[in-house]
């Protein structure tokens, strides 16, 4: 593989749409057996929490419940369907998710034993969308030819 | 007997989870966009309400404390990821990077917990 063609063809991947916008006819073009494919993923890497939580504690468990086991599914799922440059693209996108998940964690750390579970895991799930998503805009603008 | 039961519940709430962000992912455009969702706390959402609402707040507290550094490495995954994913193929590039995420993982934990 040539790392420029495929950064070349996950910038082009962006090239079409660089708008942000949801595109309802695209849940057509994924199968059954995609979804499959990621529940299970899903399923088993909550039982390997659960289990380590069991054995180990809930902080050594706690680990595994930031574990990138989807990615290898869906980045190969994306790279047999769209291509190389899609992939490549997901992935830098992964970045700026993950700097989510680190907010994430933190406001559960901080309001579980405060606000509650409901709003705790609520307070973090809008903190990891404004602040992956807040990412992505600043970077788009500031940064157009890697994020643009 | 609990604990097992609780733990298949946690697996299709997980996969269930997983699914859902990954839809919103195919939705979304663009694809740089979208890849904020494959990083998304799905599995993350289901055990911690789990936890939290069997185990009590201490529980869900430890295990946010885990997660965060779980999450360091996610993050450090992501990047090397980048990188590995421009020289192999997507199943491979993505296997690869997987020691960086123990490392950083485990690194995070031992400074947490020491």
């Amino acid at each position: 593989m040539n790392p420029r063609k495929v950064k070349a063809a996950s910038r082009s991947a962006d090239a079409s749409s660089r708008k942000v916008s949801i595109d309802l006819g695209a849940i057509r073009e994924s199968k059954p057996r995609d979804f499959a494919i990621r529940f299970a993923f899903g399923a088993t890497i909550s039982v390997i929490a659960g289990l380590v939580s069991l054995a180990y504690g809930p902080r050594v468990g706690g680990l595994f419940l930031a574990f990138p086991a989807i990615m290898p599914a869906a980045l190969t799922l994306i790279e047999k369907k769209k291509g190389e440059g899609p992939a490549d693209a997901d992935a830098q996108g992964g970045i700026l998710g993950s700097i989510g998940m680190i907010i994430f964690a933190g406001t559960v750390f901080a309001g579980a034993q405060i606000a509650g579970a409901p709003v705790a895991l609520g307070l973090a799930l809008v903190s990891w969308a404004v602040v992956s998503s807040g990412l992505y805009l600043l970077l788009r603008r500031a940064w157009p030819r890697v994020w643009g | 007997m609990k604990d097992l039961a609780l733990i298949a519940f946690r697996a299709v709430l997980g996969g269930t989870a997983v699914c859902a962000f990954a839809l919103v992912g195919q939705m979304v455009q663009p694809k740089k966009f979208a890849g904020i969702f494959a990083a998304a706390p799905a599995v993350a959402v289901a055990s911690l309400a789990i936890t939290i609402a069997t185990k009590g707040p201490a529980a869900g507290h430890a295990s946010a404390l885990g997660m965060i550094a779980g999450a360091f490495g996610m993050l450090a995954y992501c990047c090397v990821m980048v990188f590995t994913l421009r020289r192999m193929h997507a199943l491979l590039g993505s296997l690869v990077a997987m020691p960086v995420w123990a490392a950083f993982a485990g690194a995070g934990l031992w400074l947490f917990t020491r």
